[in-house]
C-alpha cells in the first residue's frame, strides 16, 4: 500500500499522512452510515419509518445533523475543569482511532504489521475508560461523574473474558499478528466446502465468539450494557454537560468502537478480508469489502439487540460478567486447549 | 451449577425470541403517516372550522343567538323598497343586507349549535384545520362581503327611505288633524288614534339612528318579545348593540381619517 501511494506521491511525511488517514476516512463514512442507519433500523422496528424528509428516505440527516453541530455554541461549565473537559473527548476518539492500526482492512492494507497486534488493540481500548472518567471528573457534575464511576467498574470487568476468549483464539493461531490470523483463515480447509474460518475450527469456538460478542458489547457500551450513558436513569451520563461538536466526538467515539470491535471479532473469528467462495472475488480491494461487509453485519446485530433487550441493572451487570462469563470463558479456554492438543 | 446452565438457557431462549419478534416487526409495513402528504381520511361531520355562504345568508341572526359563547357577530341593514336582494338557493327572499359577518374561532367551543337553527344552510363546519396564526386577533373571520362604500350607500338610501315614510306619514297626520279638526267643529273627539301614531314614531327614529336593522324585521320583534320574558337575554341584546354601534362609529372614524 504505501510503495503503492509512493508511485504517485512525493515520498515522505505526505505518503504517511494520507495512508493514515485512509481508515479516518472509512470510519467518517461509516459513521455517517450507521447513524443513519440505527435511526432507519430502530424506526422499522418499532412500525415506523425513521427519517425521511432528508433527501431519499432521509439518507442525508446524519449530515444536517453534523451541520448542525458544528454551528451550535461550544458551551465549557463553569465550575468544570476547562483543560480536562476540553481534552476528554479528543482522547476518547484518539483511543479507538489508534486501535485501528493494527486492523488489517485487506490485504494489502494494515496500518503497522506489529506482532503484538491484538494485545495492542486491547491496551489501547482501556484509554477509552479513562477518557470517559476524564470526562465525568472533569464535568463537575454528580450525573456525569456516576456513569464515569460506572464504566470504570463495566471496562474493568468486562475486559476479563474478552481478553481470555481472544486468549483461547491466540492459541490456536499461535500468534497476535491480525495480518497473519487472517492469513491463516484463507482457503476452505472444513468439510471442503465451509471456509476455513476460525469460528468453523472446533465447537467450542463458537462459544468464544458468543462469549466475546457479549464482551465486546459491554465494552462499546451498547444496549443492554450501555449503563455509562443510560439516558432514562442517568440523562446522558458522561456525556450530559456536552454539546456541539466535543459532544458529536464522543458519539463519533461510540460508532468507531463498534465498528473497531466488530473488525477484530471478524478478523478472528470471521476470516478478515477473506471471501467466504475461496478464491472467488478476492484480492486487495475485494478484501475491503468483506472485511467491511462483515464488520457491517456485526453492527447491525448489535443494532437490532439494541432495540431488543432492556438495560441490566449494574448489580445485573456485574453478576453476569463474573458470575457467567468469566467462568465459563475460563473453562472454554481449557477447552480449545485440549481440542488443540488432541487434533 | 445446574440451576446457572438453565438460567443461561432460558435467557438466550428469550434472547433470541425477542430477536426474532423484532426482526419481523423490521419487515412489517410502519403505521406512520407522512402528514402533510398523506392525511388520514377523517369521519362525516368533523367540526373543523366554519364557514358561510353568505350569498345564501339572509342575516336572521338565528345563529348568533344560538351561540352559546357569543362569537358570532352579526350585523344587517335593511334593503329599502327599490332594492331587490334576490333569493337565496333555498328559496328564501333576502330581505336584509348582511353587512358585518364575523365568526371568532378562538372563542368557538365547536358545538355547531349555530349550524343548525340556519333556515337556509348557509352556515357549515369544513373540513379544513390548519388555520392556526401568532395573533389571536387573525382568528376572527369575515364572511361579509360588502364594501364600506356598498355599507355606507345602503345606509344612506335606508336612511333617507326612512325620512320619506317618515315625512308622508306625518302628512297624513297633519291631514288627519286637520280633518278632525274639521270634523271637531261638527263634534266628536278622536285624538286618540293621532296620539298612539306619534308615540310610535320616535321609537322607529331612535332605532334607525342607532342600529340601522330596523323593528320591521320580524325576527327583531320576536326577540323583543322574549326579551321582556328573559331579562337576561335583553341585557346581553343590549350590550351587543352597544358593541355594534360602536364598531360603528370606529368604522365611520376610520373612513373619515381616510379622506
Ligand atoms: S360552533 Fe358553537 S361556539 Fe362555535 S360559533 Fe357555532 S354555536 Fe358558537
Ligand atoms: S342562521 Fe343562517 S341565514 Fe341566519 S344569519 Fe345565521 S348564517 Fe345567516
Amino acid at each position: 500500500m504505501q510503495q503503492f501511494l509512493e508511485s504517485f506521491l512525493p515520498a515522505g511525511p505526505l505518503v504517511v499522512f494520507v495512508f493514515s488517514i485512509i481508515p479516518l476516512m472509512i470510519i467518517l463514512v461509516y459513521a455517517l452510515f450507521a447513524i443513519w442507519l440505527e435511526r432507519k433500523v430502530a424506526g422499522h422496528m418499532q412500525d415506523r419509518l425513521g427519517p425521511m424528509r432528508t433527501g431519499w428516505h432521509g439518507w442525508a440527516q446524519t449530515i444536517a445533523d453534523l451541520l448542525k453541530m458544528i454551528q451550535k455554541e461550544d458551551i465549557v461549565p463553569a465550575k468544570a475543569d476547562r483543560f480536562l473537559f476540553k481534552l476528554a473527548p479528543f482522547i476518547a476518539f484518539a483511543a479507538s482511532y489508534g486501535a485501528f492500526v493494527a486492523i488489517p482492512l485487506s490485504s494489502g492494507y494494515i496500518g503497522s504489521m506489529i506482532d503484538v497486534g491484538v494485545f495492542y488493540i486491547v491496551a489501547i481500548t482501556s484509554l477509552l475508560s479513562v477518557s470517559i472518567i476524564m470526562a465525568g471528573w472533569a464535568s463537575n457534575n454528580k450525573w456525569s461523574l456516576l456513569g464515569a464511576m460506572r464504566t470504570a467498574a463495566q471496562t474493568v470487568s468486562y475486559e476479563v473474558p474478552t481478553v481470555v476468549t481472544i486468549l483461547s483464539v491466540i492459541i490456536v493461531t499461535g500468534t497476535l499478528n491480525l495480518m497473519e490470523v487472517t492469513e491463516m483463515q484463507t482457503g476452505n480447509a472444513f468439510l471442503g466446502f465451509l471456509p476455513s474460518w476460525l469460528i468453523f475450527h472446533s465447537p467450542f469456538m463458537v462459544i468464544a465468539f458468543g462469549l466475546f460478542f457479549i464482551a465486546t458489547l459491554a465494552e462499546a457500551h451498547r444496549v443492554p450494557f450501555d449503563l455509562p450513558e443510560s439516558e432514562s436513569e442517568l440523562v446522558g451520563g458522561y456525556q450530559t454537560e456536552y454539546s456541539g461538536m466535543r459532544w458529536g466526538l464522543f458519539m463519533l467515539t461510540e460508532y468507531a468502537d463498534m465498528l473497531l470491535l466488530s473488525l477484530v471479532g471478524v478478523t478472528l473469528f470471521f476470516g478478515g478480508w477473506n471471501s467466504p467462495f475461496g478464491s472467488f472475488m478476492e484480492g486487495p480491494l475485494w478484501g475491503a469489502f468483506w472485511m467491511l461487509l462483515k464488520g457491517m453485519i456485526l453492527v447491525f446485530v448489535m443494532m437490532w439487540l439494541r432495540w431488543t433487550l432492556p438495560r441490566l441493572r449494574v448489580d445485573q451487570l456485574m453478576n453476569l460478567c463474573w458470575k457467567y462469563l468469566i467462568p465459563l470463558s475460563f473453562v472454554n479456554l481449557v477447552l480449545i486447549a485440549l481440542w488443540e492438543m488432541i487434533f | 451449577m445446574v440451576k446457572a446452565l438453565t438460567d443461561t438457557y432460558s435467557a438466550f431462549k428469550s434472547i433470541f425470541i425477542g430477536m426474532g419478534i423484532t426482526m419481523r416487526h423490521l419487515f412489517t409495513r410502519s403505521v406512520t403517516v407522512q402528514y402533510p402528504e398523506v392525511r388520514d381520511k377523517l369521519p362525516e361531520r368533523v367540526r373543523m372550522k366554519l364557514h358561510v355562504n353568505i350569498d345564501d345568508c339572509i342575516g336572521c341572526r338565528l345563529c348568533e343567538r344560538a351561540c352559546p359563547v357569543e362569537c358570532i357577530d352579526i350585523g344587517t341593514i335593511k334593503s329599502t323598497d327599490d332594492d331587490d336582494l334576490g333569493e337565496t338557493s333555498t328559496g328564501h327572499k333576502k330581505k336584509l343586507w348582511v353587512d358585518n359577518f364575523d365568526i371568532d374561532m378562538a372563542k368557538c367551543c365547536y358545538c355547531e349549535l349555530c349550524v343548525h337553527p340556519c333556515p337556509t344552510n348557509c352556515i357549515t363546519m369544513v373540513e379544513e384545520y390548519e388555520y392556526s396564526t401568532y395573533d389571536r386577533r387573525d382568528l376572527i373571520f369575515s364572511f361579509s362581503d360588502m364594501t364600506p362604500e356598498q355599507i355606507e350607500e345602503a345606509n344612506r338610501k335606508l336612511e333617507a327611505e326612512e325620512e320619506n315614510k317618515r315625512r308622508k306619514k306625518e302628512e297624513a297626520r297633519l291631514a288627519k288633524e286637520k280633518k278632525a279638526a274639521q270634523k271637531d267643529a261638527d263634534g266628536g273627539g278622536d285624538a286618540s288614534a293621532g296620539e298612539s301614531s306619534t308615540g310610535k314614531s320616535p321609537a322607529g327614529k331612535s332605532t334607525t339612528g342607532e342600529s340601522p336593522f330596523g323593528d320591521a324585521d320580524s325576527s327583531s320583534a320576536k326577540s323583543e318579545a322574549s326579551g321582556d320574558a328573559d331579562a337576561d337575554r335583553e341585557a346581553r341584546r343590549e350590550a351587543r348593540e352597544a358593541r355594534r354601534a360602536a364598531r360603528k362609529a370606529e368604522r365611520e372614524a376610520k373612513k373619515k381619517s381616510e379622506e
